[in-house]
């Protein structure tokens, strides 16, 4: 009750001074709506952040036109947080090529991000699916994404946390003209975002 | 009237407290991590669609001292994915320029059997007496059947072909009985 009577002066000084502008505009011609407060506030977190804990580097040794190829081994992902549910909504991981139409890049001929696909059977690509997908909150890049999971925040995944997870990838040659001779190289991105 | 003025203040509060929007977060990244991806397409070269065996086109066999024993028509398609190379070649060999076609004791050599593209005149015929090419093919039992340069977009590409062989049994002839014999087909890029 003394918190609340210490609180009132204030609150009825904001509401004063709410009421205050909006008259001034009125008299001055305009018809403005009502006062609109906004609160920007930034998702807080203690830590956040991704590991490739094995597969790193994957390569195929040798491309068949025509066809899915696989990347031999798996990306082990790390994703470490700490966080609070009242600060932050969701955990998700975006997977992303920069370029999207060169994801793998060649001599003459590139490898678009659509060719590629990854799978999580533990995230939300539970089937191999092509890194096509908007970003997510500023993250990724515009037709070049793959959200991998997304984890909203509650008691139980609250605090510090490590999840791990494993990323198969594929190469889809099927329809795609067949490549030239030569080596096709690029770079995935992998970013986890608070929201 | 003090009780009155502290609800009504309290309710005006509470009121404009709730006409206040949510908050809208903003996103927070964490660091990126890359994962390298490599993916090397080799230099290919084979052959597909052979026509798996051929035999005289005469019923009556082979006819001694003629040319016209000709054999059913061989396809072969030639399929190459190339870097460095200049030119591809296909050859015909057989393994034996003694035996190219045996019936017991009694053979046909390599010398007595003529190869041409169907798309090339028939004077074209020549024997398998030629050198290997390459490592393609055996000395005094091969035949290129034909040889194509390449380069830029034609470093890969693909032909189809049909081969024309036949028996050359001019001033010869052959003991009675079937003679069976392997020609090899083989591409090299070189």
């Amino acid at each position: 009750m003394l918190a609340l009577r210490r609180g009132l002066p204030v609150l009825l000084a904001g509401l004063a001074l709410g009421w205050g502008s909006a008259e001034a505009e009125a008299q001055a011609g305009a018809t403005p709506g009502p006062v609109q407060v906004i609160t920007l506030a930034s998702a807080r977190i203690n830590s956040l952040s991704v590991t490739i804990a094995a597969g790193s580097v994957q390569s195929i040794p040798s491309l068949t036109d025509n066809a899915v190829n696989d990347f031999p081994t798996p990306v082990t992902i790390q994703t470490q947080w700490d966080v609070n549910p009242g600060q932050v909504n969701s955990i998700s991981l975006v997977a992303y090529f920069t370029t999207p139409s060169q994801a793998l890049a060649g001599g003459t001929v590139q490898i678009p991000s659509s060719r590629v696909l990854g799978r999580m059977t533990t995230g939300l690509p539970t089937t191999y699916t092509p890194f096509t997908q908007a970003a997510l909150a500023g993250v990724g890049t515009a037709g070049g994404s793959l959200v991998l999971f997304s984890d909203n925040i509650i008691g139980t995944n609250k605090g510090i946390l490590t999840r791990t997870d494993n990323l198969a990838l594929q190469l889809n040659l099927a329809g795609f003209p067949d490549l030239p001779v030569g080596t096709y190289s690029g770079t995935l991105n992998i970013r986890a975002v608070a929201q | 009237m003090h009780g009155f003025l502290t609800r009504a203040v309290c309710a005006a509060a509470l009121f404009a407290l709730a006409a206040l929007p949510v908050a809208q977060a903003q996103s927070n990244p964490s660091n990126v991590a890359s994962v390298s991806l490599t993916a090397t397409k080799k230099e290919n070269l084979s052959l597909s669609g052979v026509t798996a065996s051929a035999s005289l086109v005469s019923a009556s066999g082979i006819a001694d001292s003629s040319t016209a024993n000709d054999f059913t028509p061989i396809s072969v398609t030639t399929n190459w994915n190339l870097k460095t190379s200049t030119s591809v070649t296909l050859v015909g060999y057989f393994a034996d320029p003694a035996n190219a076609l045996v019936n017991g004791a009694n053979a046909i050599t390599s010398a007595q059997v003529e190869g041409k593209l169907s798309t090339d005149p028939v004077g074209s015929y020549a024997a398998f007496t030629g050198p290997a090419v390459g490592t393609a093919g055996v000395a005094g039992a091969t035949h290129s059947f034909w040889n194509q340069a390449v380069s830029g977009a034609t470093l890969k590409s693909n032909r189809t072909d049909v081969l024309n062989l036949r028996l050359n049994m001019t001033n010869a002839y052959a003991v009675a009985g079937d003679y069976t014999g392997t020609l090899n087909l083989r591409a090299i890029a070189q």
